[in-house]
């Protein structure tokens, strides 16, 4: 895995811009971006799985038995899984205000 | 249309692969249709995949040197050359393959660019690719303007869109030229796939992705990526809006498949487009009457579509 | 973020590979890149065992035996062939059967070709569905709504639906390898061509557009817990208003 991106100096570049570790994007934790986060409602979820396949930062993820689990990692926040949820089961609340990390 | 893959409300999205080959942590903006896109384009073409990408918002958020999201190999390319970059991939491997330096495996070659890098610069080096008959899929994603560099207008956006190279004022109000219709002019070539798709309706296009990939020959589709940012829309509306601009005919599905056209979804009768447009911010200024025009226009082109199907039927 | 399951190391043609216990062959071996054909295998469901192409063989302790991918799981040291003579042999008779039962499949006679058999000797049913009991799985395990069933009476097997628990979701309908299920709309109506099953759809109360059948909303609206005029309005129209 690659370096966090505020750790990395011009000595760990690959010359000729070449990256060599394919989705190490995974690293750079987009849920920093958020303004408000999901709330699941397991009561409410038929396991339809379309919040799953609507999400375009891959921040949701199908379980084992069908229900779903929001990766807060890479979450951003969009609100597309609220919109596209077909029994309402997510909604979006305020993100809290948090001190340091 | 056998499958009604636009009617799969429900568990279809189950029965996908969970596995992602375009990897969370890029840079798009929130509520990004165009990751989506990307997204599922890569989850139908999978691991034998060579991408060619030009400048544009997904090269960009994609891949911020030294980080990247693809899982596949792939180079950037300039600004205008996807095409002709994808055209010299394609024949180096088959070159390569055939001195037996690499096995003999079907990979697939994708260029992938925006509107202005397709239907602006990029159109010479498109034509030259699609004429040539390379064995490859050009995919173009259309967010309807440079959106990138901050939202300038292309030969893509809409006719009355507010864009900061055509901004809505007092004498023009905004865009004054219609829509180019990339997906004709690449029918016009004689390819054997054309197409065009929207990641509202996720199972058509990882579909025609996954036929684009298979037919021997160039085959292009045309992705209508949605922009909260640029089309001044909230977020979670993306894919709703996506919807709408199938379902008014401001953007039809449809496939042209060795010089068939078939529609890809059934609209029996079209929405008016001020619903479309009412949730975008770039419409806003539109007048009664420019939406009237717009109307008429998005109608008789559906029309014409309608006619091209029933033309090339086969029998 | 994962936790730590327990790693298998063995052999796939000659090639060390390595996966999670309790992980069946198959997928393992599609991952690497080998290609071993299958018809009624996906990833989200259980394993059918009832295509018979996946076959592969695997020596274990110095014995070797034909075996199932699908139903396999991998084990500590076991060497796996995927394309012996022996295994041709048993595939070619798969296809053979598999001719058989959906002697009117122009998808499967086309599949069958490709991997070099023409034609079966076996007596011929007269059906384009290969009994995978994909929809089977699928209605059962991921939808809920059990209404297909397959019965096995010796040699005649048939995947039977049961029409009052159908919802036209058409989940089946997309998993089908073989394109047999379809499902057509007509005015207000949806039927899945297969199941014989017609159901009446909603009408938006904005739009009149005809949206989904009225019996799978009522399902949703039962198992979600909402109120009785949750769909009212078509998705579209639900956002706008």
């Amino acid at each position: 895995m690659a370096k966090p991106e505020n750790e990395i100096t011009w000595k760990d570049l690959n010359v000729g811009f070449v990256v060599d570790e394919p989705g190490n994007a995974s690293v750079y934790r987009t849920g920093d971006w958020r303004s408000q986060r999901p709330l699941y409602n397991r009561e409410r979820c038929i396991r339809c799985g379309t919040c799953y396949i609507y999400c375009p930062d891959m921040a949701i993820k199908i379980l084992e038995d069908g229900y779903i689990e929001h990766d807060l990692y890479y979450c951003k926040g969009c609100g597309i899984c609220v919109q596209e949820c077909p029994t309402g089961a997510i909604t979006m609340v305020e993100e809290e205000e948090k001190d340091g990390d | 249309m056998d499958k009604y893959l636009d009617r799969l409300g429900i568990y279809a999205a189950r029965l996908v692969s969970q596995k992602e080959y375009f990897v969370p942590g890029h840079r798009a903006c929130q509520g990004c249709a165009e990751a989506l896109a990307v997204r599922l384009m890569s989850k139908a073409s999978r691991t034998n995949t060579v991408i060619a990408c030009a400048t544009g918002c997904i090269e960009i958020f994609s891949s911020p040197f030294p980080l990247t999201s693809w899982m596949v190999p792939g180079i950037h390319v300039a600004f205008e050359n996807t095409a002709a970059v994808a055209s010299g991939i394609e024949s180096g491997l088959k070159a390569i393959m055939r001195k037996g330096r690499i096995p003999l495996k079907k990979i697939n070659v994708v260029g992938i660019a925006g509107d202005g890098g397709t239907s602006d610069i990029g159109l010479q080096a498109l034509s030259g690719a699609l004429e040539r008959g390379h064995n490859m899929v050009y995919v173009c994603f259309d967010n309807e303007a440079y959106m990138n560099t901050g939202i300038q207008r292309s030969s893509s956006t809409p006719f009355g869109a507010s864009t900061t190279t055509s901004p809505a004022g007092k004498v023009v109000p905004g865009q004054t030229t219609w829509k180019k219709n990339m997906p004709e002019i690449a029918a016009a070539h004689d390819i054997p796939y054309v197409a065009t798709a929207c990641p509202s309706y996720p199972f058509d296009l990882m579909e025609k992705v996954r036929k684009a990939a298979e037919i021997e020959g160039p085959a292009y589709i045309h992705i209508l990526s949605v922009c909260p940012t640029g089309w001044r829309l909230p977020p979670e509306l993306s894919i709703h809006a996506g919807r709408l601009a199938v379902e008014t005919g401001v953007f039809p599905l449809y496939e042209v498949e060795r010089g068939r056209y078939k529609l890809s979804i059934d609209l029996p009768e079209l929405r008016p487009v001020q619903e479309y447009f009412r949730i975008q911010g770039r419409f806003r200024h539109l007048t009664e009457e420019m939406v009237n025009k717009i109307q008429r226009r998005v109608r008789e082109e559906y029309e014409k579509l309608k006619k091209k199907v029933m033309m090339t039927r086969e029998g | 973020m994962m936790a730590d399951k327990e790693v298998v190391r063995f052999k796939i043609n000659d090639t060390e590979v390595e996966a999670e216990k309790g992980m069946m062959l198959l997928p393992v071996a599609l991952e690497y890149g080998f290609e071993i054909p299958h018809l009624c295998y996906h990833e989200a469901l259980s394993p059918g065992g009832m295509c018979g192409l996946c076959v592969v063989e695997v020596t274990k302790e110095g014995r070797t035996r034909v075996a199932m991918s699908c139903k396999y799981p991998v084990e500590e040291g076991i060497k796996v062939a995927t394309d012996t003579e022996k295994i041709r042999q048993v595939r070619k008779r798969a296809w053979e059967v598999l001719l058989a039962r959906a002697s009117r499949s122009e998808v499967i006679r086309s599949m069958a070709q490709a991997a070099g058999v023409k034609e079966t000797t076996l007596e011929k049913r007269d059906d384009d569905c290969i009994l995978c009991g994909l929809c089977e799985r699928v209605c059962r395990e991921i939808v809920g709504a059990n209404a297909l069933t397959i019965t096995r009476k010796g040699d005649r097997r048939e995947v039977v639906p049961n029409p009052e628990a159908c919802i036209a979701c058409g989940a089946c309908v997309y998993i089908c390898p073989t394109d047999c299920i379809k499902m057509e709309e007509k005015g207000d109506e949806r039927t899945i061509v297969r199941w014989n099953r017609t159901l009446k759809m909603q009408k938006c109360k904005s739009c009149g557009r005809p949206f989904a059948p009225i019996f799978q909303l009522n399902w949703i609206i039962d198992k979600a817990n909402l109120s009785k005029d949750f769909y009212e309005l078509c998705p579209i129209c639900r956002k706008s208003s």
